[in-house]
């Protein structure tokens, strides 16, 4: 049986939906966890999740279907949370105090309370945003260079050198206490 | 920049397996020489360790079972406009060639589903008109994938 033009486009918007689903199915969980990693608040970080899957669900018809959506997912989250903290106008507090990004996120994010990873938790909480999202998005997320500066927006080259202060800054903090 | 510090400053990339063949070939050739680079590599191998394995709680099911009912809502909604639009055009066509071949306005039996498909064009325009005002405000479009 041949196949309408309009029966083509309805079995290609069904397929681009179907997998939709199927991609919020495995990415609603890493998405809620960068959101957390980032805001330390479990409901802040629902909220967040929501709004980005729902926007992606918005765009999702222009996806390049060469490429995998999963960094595409993250950047939307990321300008989410930059939104929320600009929002929330922590950054000048966080400035004005120095304290880096101790304020942001509460230690209670940890499902289990290990004396070690707390104070790796702890460490990472203290770096700078950007520094921290380039942190947790290679160690934890599994993310490439190339991802990570198609989320953060920069060159693989900046992402690299954020890499490398960050992990000095940890390196350092943690000498000794490990 | 001294060769020390350079390939220093590559050990969380060469970890990483982020470095070219060459790259990381130069890599452990210094690191054979460089007690002081080993132990900076094991340092930053162990941080990663641990950073790799936190594990964090977990999102509020009840909560990501609703997400998933609304985004399942939606699935459907692009499909319905895709048929709206198409039903329109294709009714807009009929009536104007009927107008044009017969020259006569089309019957009220035509004109009943003509009225369902102007209602659906007007809802479908102020939807549109209400999205354009929210274009220059939507920054999340210029997120590239």
């Amino acid at each position: 049986m041949v196949e309408t033009p309009a029966e083509t486009a309805r079995e290609a918007v069904v397929e681009a939906e179907g997998d939709f689903v199927a991609f919020f199915r495995e990415y609603r969980n890493r998405a809620f966890h960068f959101a957390l990693q980032l805001t330390g608040s479990r409901e802040d970080a629902m909220d967040l999740t929501q709004e980005a899957f729902l926007r992606l669900h918005r765009h999702w018809g222009r996806r390049d279907p060469n490429r995998p959506p999963g960094p595409w997912l993250y950047a939307i989250l990321r300008h989410a949370i930059v939104d929320w903290r600009r929002r929330l106008r922590r950054d000048e507090v966080l400035e004005a105090s120095g304290e880096g990004a101790a304020v942001e996120s509460r230690p209670d994010v940890l499902a289990e309370r290990q004396e070690r990873a707390a104070l790796v938790w702890e460490a990472i909480r203290r770096l700078p945003p950007e520094q921290r999202e380039a942190v947790i998005l290679r160690d934890w997320h599994g993310l490439s260079y190339k991802e990570i500066a198609q989320v953060q927006g920069v060159s693989t080259g900046v992402v690299g050198s954020r890499l490398f202060d960050a992990r000095e800054k940890l390196r350092k903090h943690l000498k000794g206490r490990l | 920049m001294n060769v020390h510090e350079e390939i220093r400053r590559q050990l969380g990339a060469y970890l990483d397996n982020e470095l070219t063949q060459g790259e990381s070939q130069r890599v452990r050739v210094h690191l054979e020489d460089c007690p002081e680079c080993r132990q900076v590599l094991e340092e930053m191998r162990e941080v990663q360790r641990i950073t790799a394995s936190l594990k964090f709680v977990g999102p509020p099911e009840e909560v990501m079972q609703e997400l998933e009912s609304k985004l399942s809502v939606r699935v459907p909604r692009r499909l319905g406009w895709m048929l709206v639009i198409g039903g329109a055009a294709a009714w807009l066509l009929y009536a104007g060639v009927t107008a044009l071949l017969h020259a006569r306005m089309p019957t009220w039996k035509e004109l009943i589903p003509g009225a369902v498909v102007v209602g659906f064009l007007l809802l479908f325009i102020s939807i549109l008109l209400e999205r354009l005002a929210e274009l220059p405000r939507d920054r999340y479009r210029r997120v590239k994938q």
